[in-house]
């Protein structure tokens, strides 16, 4: 393993392949981002499917691997299925995933006819060709390189100057069209872009299974911030580890195809996010359900504990607290030895009370409690005998400043609607 | 005919959507310097007609000014809102992002905004009341607050007319009342502000000026002239019934509702 890792980062040929698939995973997850935010993302399928009779009618003409004319082909057959798909979903009444499907299936087939006709007249092995399905990184030439290289800065260079107006289309092409903005001529342009990305990542990654080098690095990086600079760098970085990964891994395993290895540290990197981002990850989101479970829990014992001592019980058994509230017994045990040890009850003779910041706490729950029952009767006229479910989970939400306008609201009542007094 | 006080003329304007037409043969002119309600049901093309003269939309016939000139030379004087439903709020961008869009120009796309328009995108947000919150993600905002988020960027625009599609629509009472107060102060600027919606019951007086709409033009005039129980009756009144016959046929016989070369100027 160690051996591999020094062998990508000191065989020079190794190096070239490694700066060369690092670059494209960059311009990827860049232009990934337009496609993604634009809900695009099947014709980034499409166009990648669509390209490969470009790279084989490149290749007829010019009779070597050019990577010039190969992505001029590319370039232009990519160009031709955006405005197929474009042209028959705004004139027939094909949907636009219809136009999308037949478009790049039709495509496909014809790219792979060409593939044949190629292999029948010239050796198949010798040319490469077949490589360009699922990507062989290793197979790019020093010059092919070269040539992703210029391609990728100029993809750069535009997307800087265009990033206010790539912004507004994205975000709101009505209002972009208002202020002057030649909608059209950008959403043509980041089609380009999108073809261009196409062509030169398809070498490595392959026609199947370039789409996930453009959608995946997006789709993770939109879950780790709120902010489209951020994001375009993210799914940049996304996608050059995604690709540098895929293409050692694809190496040690005795050379097999790049890209089926790239979509999977793509959506290794994807599920990571899945589980671990901030906020909308699964992680975060269990974390946030079991703390808010805690906080009900907890509230809801403190507040027993105050209805007891109300009723004249001040040293609560743990009888006593069923009685009064069913719960399960084994978690009550847990949950009243924890509000012990965090100082809001005391034991005296396996009997529990509230101290003076229980008391408090479990006093603020139930004035919430009571000042919701009283705002829903006043102000929402719900019946009496509606109103406890509603205030069982409000109670837990309020907060101080929710308090305060509730209490001025309603005048600092003294009871609540079943006439019991609401404690401050 | 021609008065110079004019905002916005429509002129013969016909429009059709998936070839139903959607508005036939609206004309009218709009005065300067008020608030001017273009108000009719669902489907009767309000929103379309806003779309018409934005140039949003293909026109089957006619044209509309601004300020007595083509759109394209008035822009910068323009601000649009679109309808809030009309983009994915969940765009990763600030409330404070989607405001300094209003001082991006076409021309100057390549530059980066300079003070003056971040101080001015300021200004908008504080307007709007929307300063405490300009840092946030714009799809943790309640749908007022995402109104108010667009009128904040129209603000910004410093504009002279404000054309706005159904800023009224799912928005709390705090909001309506600060657009309404918001209006009445561009008003009071000189500003004209056009604004579609869909009923008369609420914030209706607040419009000096009032078009009548329901696939036809049914009133234009100024408010108190306008609200009559018939003028309302022929908005609100459902469509007319050989109107939608006919619509449907021309949809099915895919006919077009001008004949070429045959423009009535």
């Amino acid at each position: 393993m160690m051996e591999a890792i020094t062998y990508f980062f000191t065989d020079p040929i190794a190096q070239k392949v490694i700066m060369g698939i690092a670059i494209i995973g960059a311009v990827s997850g860049v232009v990934g981002t337009f496609s993604f935010l634009r809900k695009k993302t099947l014709i980034a399928d499409a166009i990648s499917h669509s390209v490969l009779p470009g790279i084989c009618l490149g290749f007829m003409f010019a009779g070597t691997k050019d990577p010039i004319v190969l992505l001029t082909g590319a370039l232009v057959i990519g160009w031709i299925s955006v405005w197929l798909i474009d042209y028959l979903s705004s004139t027939t009444k094909l949907s636009a995933d219809t136009a999308i499907a037949l478009v790049s299936t039709l495509f496909f087939a014809i790219g792979s006819v060409l593939l044949s006709v190629i292999s029948k007249s010239q050796n198949a092995e010798q040319t490469g060709l077949k490589n360009f399905l699922f990507g062989k990184a290793a197979t790019m030439t020093t010059f092919d390189i070269q040539v992703f290289t210029v391609v990728s800065i100029a993809i750069f260079v535009v997307v800087i100057l265009f990033f206010k107006p790539f912004q507004l289309v994205c975000f709101n092409h009505e209002f972009a069209k208002s202020i002057g903005v030649k909608v059209k001529r950008m959403e043509f342009l980041l089609s380009t872009l999108t073809v261009m990305t196409v062509a030169i990542g398809i070498q490595a990654v392959g026609v199947v299974l370039m789409s996930a080098l453009l959608i995946a690095p997006a789709a993770s990086a939109r879950y780790w911030t709120n902010r489209l600079p951020i994001m375009i760098f993210l799914a940049a970085l996304f996608g050059t580890f995604s690709s540098v990964i895929g293409v050692m891994l694809s190496t040690m395993k005795n050379n097999m195809p790049t890209g089926p290895w790239i979509v999977f540290s793509l959506f290794t990197f994807t599920l990571f996010t899945l589980l671990f981002a901030p906020h909308k990850g699964w992680f975060s989101i269990k974390r946030r359900n079991l703390s808010n479970h805690k906080k009900i829990t907890e509230e809801n014992l403190l507040k027993t504990f105050y209805q007891l001592k109300e009723e004249g019980n001040t040293a609560v058994s743990f009888r006593d607290f069923l009685e009064k509230r069913a719960v399960d017994t084994h978690s009550l045990v847990r949950d009243v030895r924890r509000m012990v040890k965090h100082g809001f009850l005391f034991e005296k003779d396996k009997t529990f009370s509230l101290t003076e910041s229980g008391n408090k706490e479990a006093a603020r729950v139930l004035r919430s409690h009571r000042l919701w029952e009283l705002y829903l009767t006043k102000r929402m006229n719900f019946k009496n005998d509606h109103i406890h479910g509603t205030a069982e989970t409000i109670e837990h939400l309020i907060t101080p400043e929710i308090e305060q306008l509730l209490l001025k609201e309603l005048d600092f009542p003294t009871s609540d609607p079943h006439n019991k007094e609401i404690p401050y | 005919m021609k008065n110079k006080k004019n905002s916005i003329e429509v002129h013969n304007l016909s429009v059709a959507y998936n070839k139903i037409p959607v508005l036939w043969d609206i004309d009218f002119e709009i005065p300067q310097g008020q608030i001017i309600g273009i108000v009719g049901p669902n489907g009767s093309g309000k929103s379309t007609l806003l779309k018409a003269i934005m140039g949003l939309v293909p026109l089957s016939s006619g044209y509309t000014k601004i300020f007595d000139k083509d759109l394209n030379a008035v822009r910068e004087k323009v601000a649009y809102v679109p309808q809030r439903e009309s983009v994915d709020w969940n765009f990763p961008a600030t409330v404070e992002d989607v405001v300094r869009m209003g001082r991006y120009k076409p021309g100057k796309l390549f530059n980066r905004l300079s003070v003056i328009d971040k101080e001015l995108a300021s200004q908008a947000i504080e307007k709007v009341k929307l300063t405490a919150y300009k840092d946030r993600q714009i799809a943790q905002l309640s749908g007022g607050q995402q109104q108010r988020v667009f009128l904040a960027r129209a603000l910004a625009q410093g504009a002279d007319i404000y054309i706005m599609d159904e800023p009224f629509v799912g928005v709390d009472v705090a909001t309506e009342k600060t657009i309404l107060d918001l209006l009445i102060t561009m008003k009071n600027e000189g500003k004209t502000v056009v604004i579609v919606h869909h009923d008369l019951q609420t914030v209706s007086n607040s419009f000096d000026y009032l078009v009548l709409l329901n696939t036809r033009l049914i009133a234009h005039g100024p408010t108190k002239e306008v609200l009559t129980e018939e003028n309302l009756q022929a908005t609100y009144g459902g469509q007319l019934n050989l109107l939608t016959k006919l619509q449907n046929i021309i949809k099915e016989k895919d006919f077009p509702i001008r004949e070429k070369g045959f423009e009535d100027k």
